[in-house]
């Protein structure tokens, strides 16, 4: 394949518009010729740009005005100037507020009108905890506890933190999806801004849009700021001296776009890079990225047993057990998840796909034997039944945990 | 998610024809950022100010004709031909429009825009921004398009009446002049 096509498939590519068979032929090519990866670099940091200048915000909706002025009897059906208020540029006016009390009648059912000051513009939600976290809106002086089990709507500039052994996950109206570890404290600045002040997260952008990670400002450094690319997984680590980390999670290399100066640092998968106010990145090692990313595991069994993700992370992780040097880590890190951790492992061995791999179908045995909780006799009953004698035999060994009496 | 509607737009149309003329405002949000982008592509310079002052117009013209809408499933559509007409009109009557907005000391210059919470460059964005407007319209529109609506190429191809290729191709050379266009400015600073 000639570069001239690939420079033709470029804008494609970078929207994710490419067939599998053309975005295949597409990534073999960038790995073989310098000059069209320096170009897919270039116009990937273009990308973000653009992105940030079109979309951080995007110009508001004025549903107020339009309303007013439509409904207005004495408007004549010439040509109406609206009068705009353009003393500040449009990305610094508050959310539009809708002015019901003009109107005759409001409301269907399934429609929802809204009325949203700036403060309260929703910039993302959290959907789902581990145990309590905190949360602080903009000139609140305290912080407020939310339920574990509710799905807060974050507005813009919350700060929300985690406790000592709570983890969350935050969706952002950006789609990006963002996992607090344990003592984290995070401020969203907007759907795409996010402010790591302490502690740990790791960060899934969307295919379409791209996040900014920064540091906090204080007095001993400026702020650093980092652009995560679209469709790209990263974990990133607060350290001491207001230094930060990233590891790179994703399976292809990504390049952080970096603010002041304007450059670029490419990370490849599972290595870590330390970045330090005013300095060059310094690389800082490499992990393997299951390891990497086992702290969501208590996050992760709070999905639904067959969970695409859940499952995968999962089978990395059985696949390690008995293989590696860190054989008992792996284990353990499925063993400390409990009685709860074996519902997906369940539904792991039963499913058609686990029988390629009758090892790990063998190593969650092992530890639902050990561990499942008396709601999964139903489902050992019918692995009695397992081709796999071994299977039977441990299914059997649960159930015989669960019931004492039974023969 | 929040304002959003499962109805289509001619349930939408229907409901403001028949008295409930909040509904409007969910057509109006629902297909803002593509006008905006139409109107952007067509105004001198691409002025954002100036195209959201066309965009509103659009729509208040939309709401006054909406009775005459003979296929409220095509609300889309016929709210650009509004957009176009409307474009046309203020391409006959710019300099009345804009000495009315500076008779009443609201017009502000797209280059003197400032933003809230940005660890980014202002002079970045205004640079890009800069060279968006100089941009031929067909793909000024494309652009803006993409990253105001972030839609997909079909939905893009559909709504712009061109081949899914077009909008590849035009997205391509947008980037590509643009790429080239801020390079050479940065090398000059």
């Amino acid at each position: 394949m000639n570069c001239d096509r690939i420079t033709l498939m470029m804008s494609a590519a970078l929207d994710n518009e490419l067939s599998p068979a053309e975005r295949a032929e597409f990534d073999a090519h960038l790995a073989n010729c310098a000059a069209c990866h320096n170009e897919w670099a270039e116009l990937r940091v273009l990308d973000n740009s653009m992105k940030a200048a079109l979309t951080s915000p995007v110009p508001d909706v004025p549903i107020d005005r339009i309303m007013e002025a439509s409904v207005r009897k004495s408007d004549s059906p010439s040509v109406t100037i609206v009068k705009t208020e353009h003393t500040k540029s449009s990305r610094e006016r508050g959310r539009p507020v809708i002015v019901l009390g003009m109107l005759a009648t409001v409301v269907m059912a399934g429609l929802v009108i809204f009325q949203l000051s700036a403060e309260a513009r929703p910039v993302g939600e959290v959907t789902m905890a581990t145990g309590p976290l905190e949360m602080k809106r903009p000139n609140a002086r305290e912080w407020v506890t939310l339920d574990a089990s509710s799905h807060t709507i974050l507005p813009e500039n919350v700060r929300i933190r985690t406790r000592e052994t709570s983890l969350c996950e935050i969706r952002t109206k950006a789609d990006a999806l963002v996992r607090l570890n344990c003592e984290t404290e995070l401020l969203l600045r907007c759907p795409e801004k996010l402010e790591l002040i302490s502690g740990e997260l790791w960060c899934r952008t969307s295919s379409r849009s791209s996040i900014e990670i920064s540091t906090e400002k204080v007095m001993e450094a400026p702020p650093m700021a980092f652009t995560c690319p679209a469709d790209c997984e990263t974990q990133w680590q607060s350290k001491p001296n207001h230094e930060l980390a990233c590891t790179a999670i994703s399976s292809s290399p990504i390049d952080l776009q970096i603010e002041r100066p304007h450059e670029v640092c490419t990370v490849k998968p599972g290595e870590a890079v330390s970045f330090a106010s005013g300095q060059p990145p310094v690389p800082a090692g490499h992990s393997d990225q299951t390891n990497a990313t086992s702290w969501q595991l208590p996050l992760l069994i709070r999905k639904k047993p067959d969970d695409q993700e859940l499952q995968q992370r999962l089978v990395s992780i059985l696949a390690k057990i008995g293989q590696t040097k860190v054989r008992h880590l792996s284990e353990q890190q499925l063993r400390q998840l409990g009685p709860a951790g074996t519902v997906p492992l369940l539904k792991f061995v039963g499913s058609a796909e686990s029988l390629q791999s009758p090892r790990l179908r063998y190593n969650a045995m092992t530890i639902i034997a050990d561990l499942a909780p008396p709601a999964a006799i139903g489902e050992l009953e019918e692995l009695l039944q397992d081709d796999d004698q071994t299977i039977r035999e441990l299914a059997l060994q649960a159930l015989r945990r669960l019931d004492p009496d039974r023969k | 998610m929040l304002g959003d509607s499962d109805m289509t737009d001619g349930d939408l149309v229907r409901l403001v024809v028949a008295g409930h003329s909040a509904t409007y405002g969910v057509l109006a949000r629902r297909w803002y950022y593509r006008i905006l982008a139409f109107c952007q592509a067509r105004v001198s310079r691409g002025r954002l100010h100036d195209a959201e002052d066309l965009t509103q117009e659009v729509f208040i013209r939309g709401y006054k004709k909406l009775g005459s809408l003979a296929e409220p499933d095509c609300f889309g559509t016929w709210i650009r031909s509004i957009a176009s007409h409307a474009c046309a009109d203020w391409g006959r009557d710019q300099q009345q429009f804009r000495r009315h907005l500076q008779a009443i000391g609201q017009t502000t210059d797209l280059l003197s825009m400032t933003s809230v919470n940005s660890l980014g460059s202002n002079e970045d964005r205004d640079q890009i921004m800069q060279q968006v407007a100089t941009l031929p319209d067909d793909l000024r529109e494309v652009i803006l398009l993409h990253y105001y609506e972030n839609l997909t190429y079909d939905d893009m191809a559909r709504w712009l009446e061109v081949s899914r290729a077009t909008v590849n191709e035009r997205l391509s050379k947008a980037r590509g002049l643009l790429r080239i266009r801020l390079a050479a400015l940065r090398s000059n600073v």
